[in-house]
């Protein structure tokens, strides 16, 4: 029996000329978006490999200096590049490119892609996410509305009902064609973003987060196969049943996402870059400057090292007491950073709860965030390039100190430099974004929500009065 | 009055009207018989010119409809089997809308003055339109006639649906019409009201006018034999 | 005529529960987009306010400590603690000034490009650079966009436009009264003509009164040249969608069938069309990554530093020191070697910046002319350009750093190489930007 129902819907829709039109449409501009995006991305790969190889030249030739000298010159971290960036550009064209590593100081990254784009850039780029999150839903509510309310107006769910088939199991006859047609209508997506993908020789965490990523939009769409569903089955009138869905179409993609925007900012304000840096110069002058002998602290810590080497001046130590005093102070800086840091990144964080607060009104922020999980280009995969950047400053500028602490010693202090021999051993940054778990990422509770909203929008469909209002018949208008 | 002149429409193929001829003067009514799609509601929509004709003229009041239609409109009321009114304004506001849009202002008083004559009880004037039952919104109808003073009324089978006392009302109101003057063409499927309230009968098929008799001439009997002999053709 | 059916339609209305609806919608949305920019407006200018601060703290201070040296209050013992010296006053600890980009008087109106662009940035005699005040800014809100007014009239205000005149004649149709109407001696495109014009008088009254009463209450500017644009370009906009209602209405289709076809237009003007051309543009003009740029930048500052000496005796073969040789302390050697370099990286970095610009500017210019296409995307950069958020005035804060640092230097560095010491009544002549 719901094998011939199923039939019968599929049947419907498939000779639905403007779900031909609309799908044709959104094909077109779905091959633009990835053909397109895929161009970009070989591009930025291609230009990220070429800068990373020539910061490297640039620090390895960068001349004999002091290696303290050397870590004030610095050297520069580029945000790596994903080929899912073509399917989910997420924030990446909103965070900077390129993070400059020196010592004393963690820099925030700089120039964003969005910058240098042309001014309208901001009305939003093509790209599959654009038309998951925006379009699909909108051929769900077509397809939806006219199905039930043609089915109702013409009488023949009555003829139906009249052969014997219970109301709540042809609905749910309805869903399953919704949600089979839903499907037939993404493969094809999802077997070009395959093609696309298959270009670039990817591991398997790449198809393994490309099959979430398609997951996580399959599921948003479900939430409204069963709203269109539910929606034209409860109302009479067919156009404020589907303008009832438009709306929440608007509420969700458009209306919210903004509106959660300006609370979460006025509820969890960052500080501006002047108060950070200012918050952040108090603390540092309360500690360690390795450079400023007259620092009460660099004072204390030079007699107390003295004493316990039985000298009375650094120029006895076995080792260079500025390298020595140079890595005690950008532990302590690394400190106050890690600290101010770690505030903004919990601000960043609770602003991030209150849109998971809000997701009652929207499936779509929820949607867009999984995807941007799934597709590596959200706040935490960020952070994480920006942690495992730090971490090689880190290292980096100790090795710097160590080589000064060692060698600079005795008559070698003065005048003191390392050149090429040296700085071509110091390590290399690379970076692999960490493969996708669904456990301590967020990912469980998201994919948690969305489920909630998928069966909370299924659940109304078997309402009783749901049924009443089917068997009632509607209205022309 | 009105006048047909050999009206012909034709429906891509589907011959709605051919040839139609008729005339109805003034302190006349006229009921057009006929089954569904025989051509009666076609007719009336030429003296709208709501639609075309292909060939064939109609006149109201002598004007030709199609080279005057804002013009000729000024003569009819048209009242078609389910008027409609604004639901959120009263049947007082509608009414002063209608006549409004002819060009006539009329004060509150004289309006609702109409209204009583035309059958509607004082205190429904000013409720909501969306209350009034078939039978009242019809009345609103009858008043928009008589406050606009046309003598031409096009009925399109107007008492389908009312109750027989509220059809009654209706025959008798529009008898009140014809005692001033006016010129009605009514297209109904009742045939004890045709008799009863018409002088003259047309029966259409096919889109012919296939029979008109003077109502004076048939009685009820024979009326409804003529009516279903030419069914049968 | 038309006059009595305007009035009809006003009753009407009245009694329609769908317009309060609409009415409370868009006043509550202008509110919610006023609060916004308002908000966004004043932290832009607290951040100005406190950088000034701490700007004129350290001048006054630095001031105080001369007038108390002078009066041999206290004993300056190092060079670069004496507030006297140039560099002291120029390029040391918090010395320098900040270039700003104000927010403009309509800024409450647009957020525009003010969340990834700096509006201000420190000029000192090396190392200036701009301030990214929006730097910890979550990204999840620059993508997910601001809720302000630009928002609401470039996005909601259609939809209104659209749920009150998507149905007009199919409405008359559907509830029965067409046929009536259509049998009266006036031509049923006169009543539809009222019709529009009665609805867009009425949302144009809302719109604009809501609007100008609200910028009025945060002190915008409103009786001015620029309000007028406002208001007339507001009306434009409302008109083209009204338009667009009305040239929909013509039709004989079902309400249904002219709320989608409308509810379409909207999709394509606001979503497609303009993702499509960003897409175009950026295909026909892409801008290589920042990357690149920024190693060039470093590979310019590796060539400088590698010709520093060549650099430094051109610069002394074309202005002469003007101090004898043994007066010049070894701070101002260096010093001067390091000014020499900067200038010549600034200027080679100037160039750079030109031909890493021309694909950006090349984007921008096709996009300007193809933004025709869509009247959304010319409104909202009408309201962009009007609110001082655009991108090419808040682009423009580097030019102004860059002729600021011309001044800065002109009056520090002349000082510096004649080893003259600032008096507390040149601190009145510090230049200013």
């Amino acid at each position: 029996m719901m094998q011939l129902l199923l039939k019968n819907e599929l049947r419907l829709y498939l000779r639905d000329g403007v779900l031909k039109a609309v799908f044709i449409t959104m094909g077109i501009l779905f091959i633009v978006s990835v053909v397109t995006g895929y161009h970009n991305f070989e591009m930025q790969q291609s230009q990220h490999a070429e800068a990373t190889e020539l910061s490297r030249l640039q620090w390895e030739q960068q001349g004999d200096k002091n290696p303290h000298s050397a870590a004030h010159y610095g050297t520069y971290a580029f945000r790596p590049v994903s080929v899912l960036t073509v399917f989910e550009p997420g924030i990446q064209p909103f965070t900077g490119v390129s993070l400059f590593l020196e010592a004393h100081t963690q820099n925030t990254a700089r120039y964003s892609e969005l910058e240098d784009r042309n001014p309208l850039a901001r009305f939003g780029e093509l790209s599959p996410t654009f038309i998951f999150l925006y379009l699909f839903p909108l051929l769900i509510i077509i397809l939806g509305c006219r199905n039930l309310t043609s089915e109702r107006e013409n009488g023949t769910f009555r003829m139906m009902l009249a052969q014997g088939v219970s109301a709540g199991r042809l609905l749910r006859a309805k869903t399953a064609g919704l949600w089979l047609v839903t499907a037939l209508l993404y493969l094809p997506f999802i077997v070009i973003g395959l093609i696309a993908l298959l270009f670039t020789s990817p591991g398997s965490d790449t198809f393994f987060r490309f099959a979430v990523f398609t997951l996580s939009w399959f599921l948003y769409f479900g939430v409204f196969i069963h709203l269109s569903i539910f929606i034209s089955a409860r109302l009479r009138s067919s156009s404020v049943a589907f303008l009832s869905l438009l709306g929440f179409w608007m509420l969700s993609t458009l209306l919210m996402p903004r509106l959660i925007s300006n609370i979460s900012a006025e509820w969890h304000p960052v500080p501006n870059a002047a108060e950070f840096s200012i918050a952040i110069r108090e603390d540092l002058e309360r500690g360690i400057d390795g450079h400023n002998p007259y620092n009460v602290h660099t004072a204390a810590i030079r007699d107390s090292v003295l004493a316990a080497h039985g000298v009375e001046s650094p120029d006895e130590l076995p080792f260079n007491l500025g390298g020595y005093m140079l890595q005690i102070g950008e532990e302590y800086e690394k400190m106050v950073y890690d600290y101010h840091l770690a505030r903004i990144a919990g601000l960043h964080d609770k602003q991030i709860g209150v849109y998971l607060a809000t997701s009652v009104f929207s499936p779509s922020t929820l949607a867009r965030q999984l995807s941007m999980k799934a597709a590596g280009t959200d706040l935490q995969a960020d952070r994480d390039f920006y942690h495992a950047a730090e971490a090689y400053r880190l290292e980096l500028v100790r090795e710097l100190n160590e080589h000064l602490k060692v060698h600079a010693v005795g008559d070698q202090n003065f005048g003191f430099t390392a050149g090429y021999d040296f700085y071509k051993t110091n390590p290399t940054f690379q970076y692999d974004s960490p493969p996708l778990h669904f456990s301590g990422s967020g990912m469980a509770s998201l994919l948690a929500l969305q489920l909630i909203w998928l069966i909370g929008s299924f659940l109304p469909i078997n309402l009783s009065s749901v049924y009443r209002n089917m068997q009632q018949g509607g209205t022309a208008s | 009055m009105l006048e047909a002149n050999s009206l012909t429409k034709i429906y891509s193929g589907f011959t709605a009207l051919s040839d139609l001829s008729l005339q109805v003067n003034e302190g006349e009514i006229y009921c057009l018989l006929g089954a569904n799609g025989a051509g009666k509601s076609t007719t009336i929509n030429l003296f709208l010119n709501f639609i075309e004709a292909d060939s064939g003229t109609a006149y109201v009041n002598g004007l030709n409809v199609s080279e005057k239609p804002v013009e000729s409109k000024k003569h009819i009321t048209y009242i078609p089997e389910n008027l409609s009114l604004y639901k959120n304004l009263s049947g007082l506001e509608n009414l002063a809308f209608f006549c409004g849009l002819s060009g006539m202002k009329l004060d509150d008083a004289a309006l609702r003055e109409t209204l009583t004559a035309a059958g509607l009880q004082p205190d429904a004037a000013d409720k909501k339109a969306g209350q009034y039952s078939k039978g009242m919104r019809q009345k609103v109808g009858i008043a928009l006639a008589m406050a606009r003073n046309t003598k031409v009324l096009l009925l399109d089978e107007p008492t389908s649906g009312l109750d027989p006392a509220a059809s009654n009302e209706f025959a008798e109101l529009l008898r009140k019409m014809r005692d001033q003057g006016a010129a009605v063409l009514m297209a109904t499927h009742d045939l004890f009201r045709a008799k009863e309230t018409g002088n003259k009968i047309g029966i259409m098929s096919n889109g012919k006018l296939v029979e008109e008799q003077p109502t004076s001439s048939l009685t009820h009997q024979q009326l409804e034999r003529l009516y279903l002999s030419h069914l049968a053709n | 005529m038309i006059r009595h059916i305007l009035y009809y339609e006003l009753k009407k209305s009245l009694a329609d529960r769908w317009l309060w609806i609409v009415s409370i919608i868009l006043i509550a949305t202008t509110a919610t987009g006023l609060y916004e920019g308002h908000r966004l407006t004043e932290a832009r200018l607290n951040s100005l306010e406190f950088v000034r601060t701490q700007e004129a703290n350290f001048y006054a201070s630095q001031l105080e400590r001369l007038k108390q040296k002078e009066a041999g209050e206290i004993e300056i013992e190092n060079w670069w603690q004496d507030p006297a010296n140039p560099l002291v006053l120029s390029a040391f600890g918090a010395a320098g000034k900040h270039v700003v980009i104000e927010p403009g008087p309509f800024s409450v109106l647009a957020a525009g490009q003010s969340d990834i662009f700096p509006f201000y940035g420190k000029v000192r005699l090396t190392a200036s650079q701009p301030l990214r005040d929006n730097a910890f800014e979550n990204p999840i809100h620059k993508l997910n966009g601001k809720f302000d007014l630009a928002f609401v009239l470039v996005w909601l205000l259609p939809l209104i436009v659209i749920a009150l005149g998507y149905n007009l004649r199919s409405s008359e149709r559907e509830s029965g009264t067409l046929s009536l109407l259509q049998s009266m001696p006036v031509p049923v495109n006169t009543v539809l003509r009222a019709k529009i014009i009665y609805r867009y008088a009425l949302i144009s009254i809302i719109t604009l009164s809501c609007l100008f009463g609200g910028l009025l209450l945060f002190g915008v500017p409103v009786f001015s040249l620029s309000g007028l644009g406002l208001a007339a370009t507001v009306l434009l906009y409302l008109g083209f969608w009204f338009l667009l209602c009305y040239l929909i209405n013509l039709t004989e289709t079902s309400s249904a069938v002219n709320a989608v076809l409308l509810f379409g237009a909207w999709i394509t003007l606001l979503l497609i069309v303009p993702s499509l051309l960003n897409t175009i543009a950026n295909a026909l003009h892409p801008v290589p990554s920042r990357a690149v740029w920024v190693t060039e930048r470093r590979a310019i500052g590796q060539e400088a530093t590698q010709k520093q000496d060549e650099l430094v005796e051109t610069y002394f073969a074309n202005h002469p020191q003007e101090v004898p040789e043994e007066d010049i302390p070894d701070y101002l050697e260096i010093w001067n070697a390091r000014l020499i370099r900067a200038d010549y990286v600034r200027e080679r970095q100037q160039q750079a910046q030109l031909a890493f610009e021309q694909p950006v500017q090349a984007q921008k210019a096709l996009v300007n002319r193809l933004k025709y296409l869509s009247p959304p995307m010319l409104f909202q950069s009408y309201l962009e350009k009007l609110s001082g958020n655009n991108a090419d005035r808040l682009r423009n804060l580097d030019h102004k750093m860059m002729a600021f640092q011309n001044e800065w230097n002109d009056f520090f560095v002349t000082r510096l190489q004649r080893l003259e010491y600032l008096t507390p009544e040149d601190f009145d002549q510090i230049p200013s930007p």
